[in-house]
Parts: structure tokens; sequence; C-alpha cells
């Protein structure tokens, strides 16, 4: 007997790569994959929850389609993150899949019954919101939920 | 044109997951998230497989499920060298490559060791054929080039 899903996230749609010089990076997947053209943004994030605490971060970011999914590559540049503390353990690579949530704190409210608990998140409220789930110490895999109101499509660019 | 000219990968066909667990982690996917369910191939023969230019022989436990016009793949390898065994022993689990699926295998290969990247872990088996390039030295992105093009359908 399976029991019924806690949520039924929709397909992957970012796969997110940790690296150490983005610039550098998109050159070398341009070359070796044929991946690009990249868009690149640098972002400031005030107030992030990082496992409890909140904190300021700087990221530079690239992003790029491969077929159905969107490949992002992040460098921190200022602050402590997931991806740098990523970086610190096993260097570079990909570290997390991204999936699109209608409502960001509903289905942390609902995980966290299942034991699944944010480790990275922040709200933009009537804009966006993320949330880095803690699921990388029970399976290896870090899942990012990600919501964003369409009306405001111009104001991409989030982790 | 000057200098090589750039690869160009078709699009991510495949999401390679390694882990410890094999059936806990499908069944935690599918229960927490209802990414599944998977469809698990309790034991893979890797006979001969070339592991950094040395023929090895391993097993592993593979399972597969969409998501959307992806297919995530699960393995844990059960015994003998190959590098998702290593992949564990270095202390990591999760994410470990992205698949593409390509026409001309051995073209690919060939593109691929002009810009100085070895397969590291590879066969070609005649009905089909997969290697593993490793990006480590910018970007940690382990690509897994794949032979048919076609994914096989997968019995019930």
């Amino acid at each position: 007997m399976t029991k019924e899903p806690a949520v039924r996230l929709p397909p992957v749609e970012q796969v997110g790569i940790v690296v150490r010089d983005v610039d550098q990076a998109v050159e070398y997947f341009a070359a070796t994959f044929g991946w690009g053209p990249f868009k690149i943004r640098e972002s400031e994030m005030k107030g992030v929850t990082y496992d409890g605490r909140t904190g300021d971060c700087r990221l530079k970011m690239a992003f790029a389609r491969s077929g159905g999914v969107e490949i992002e590559l992040i460098q921190v540049l200022e602050g402590e993150t997931p991806h740098s503390d990523f970086l610190r353990r096993h260097g570079e690579g990909m570290q997390h899949l991204r999936f699109r949530v209608d409502d960001c704190d509903g289905t942390i409210a609902v995980l966290a019954n299942e034991g699944v608990d944010p480790l990275w998140h922040q709200k933009f409220p009537g804009i966006a919101a993320f949330a880095y789930m803690k699921t990388d110490k029970t399976s290896g895999l870090m899942v990012e939920l990600f919501e964003k109101k369409e009306s405001r499509e111009g104001r991409g660019g989030l982790a | 044109m000057a200098g090589q000219s750039s690869i160009v990968l078709p699009p991510v066909d495949q999401i390679g997951l390694v882990v410890r667990d094999l059936e806990r982690t499908a069944a935690f996917y599918y229960s927490t998230f209802g990414l599944g369910p998977f469809s698990i191939v309790p034991e893979v023969k890797f006979d001969g497989v070339i592991l950094r230019g040395r023929p090895t022989d391993s097993k592993i436990k593979v399972a597969f499920a969409d998501s959307g016009s992806l297919q995530i793949e699960l393995i844990q390898p059960l015994e003998g060298e190959n590098i998702y065994a290593e992949f564990l022993q270095a202390g990591r689990e999760g994410l470990h490559h992205l698949g593409f699926r390509v026409d001309d295998f051995d073209g690919m290969l060939a593109r691929f060791k002009d810009r100085g990247l070895e397969p590291v872990f590879w066969k070609h088996f005649g009905f089909t054929a997969f290697a593993y390039l490793d990006t480590a030295k910018v970007g940690g992105v382990m690509a897994e080039v794949l032979w048919p093009k076609e994914r096989r359908k997968r019995g019930k």
C-alpha cells in the first residue's frame, strides 16, 4: 500500500549548479556543452532566513535553457548561503532542483508534517517566494520550492 | 574559423542521482513530493565497464521515474568499483549527472576528447552505450552521453 503523496510537485523546472566563477563557467559550458546564451545577473538579497537566522547575501547568477529545464549557475559573492556551504564541502557542481508551486507557505506547512523543513527561504509579498528544503540530509537532494506571481514576470531573477 | 568549435549537446534528457538506499529514497520522493512512482530494476550488471582506462565489473540498482519530459534516475551501487560508489565514498549523495541522448556516440566522444575530456566511466554494449564526462575543471558537472537517441520504452 502506498499512501497518497503529501504534495505533488510539477515537473522539474530548474537545475541549480554552484560555481566559483560565473563568467568562467558560462564561457566553459557554452564551449563544452553548447549551453547558452546565458542571461547574467547580480542579486542583492536582504533578510533571507538561513537555518533559522536572518542574513544578507549577494549572488551572481546566469540562466540558460536546455530543453524543458532551466540551467542556473550560482556564484556567491558575499554572505553565507546553502551554495557557499555546498562549495566548501563538495566543490562546484549540481546543487538543487527547483519546482514551481502555487503557494510556497502552504507547501512548507504540508511538508513540515512530513518532517521536511525549510533551510533557506524568503518571501517577497505579492511577488514571489522561494524555499530550499532540508531534504539533502534525508536523500541527498536539495529541493527548491518557488512561487511567483505571473503578473510580475519582469521581476524575476530570484535564486 | 580559428580554434575549436563548440560542442552542442542536445537538451538534458535525464537527471541522475546516486543514493545510499534506493528503495527508501524512491519511497520518500513519492510520498513526500509526488515524484514517481519509480520503477525499480533490482540489479544491473556492469561487466567490463571502463573506469578511467581500466575494465571493471560492478553491480548497481537503478530506478526510473518521469518528471515532465525528463527522466529521473536513481542509482545505488551494490558491489564493485564504479563512479557511483566513488561518489558515495567521497561523502556525497544526491544529484550526480545530467544525461544527454545522442545519435552519434563515437563522434561526440571524439569531440570531447579534442577538448581534453576523456570519459571517466563508459562502455559500448552494441545495442546501447554510455559515457560519463566530468567537467571537474570548471563547473563540476558530470555529463552522461547516452546512445541511442530514443529512450527505450520501459516494460510493465
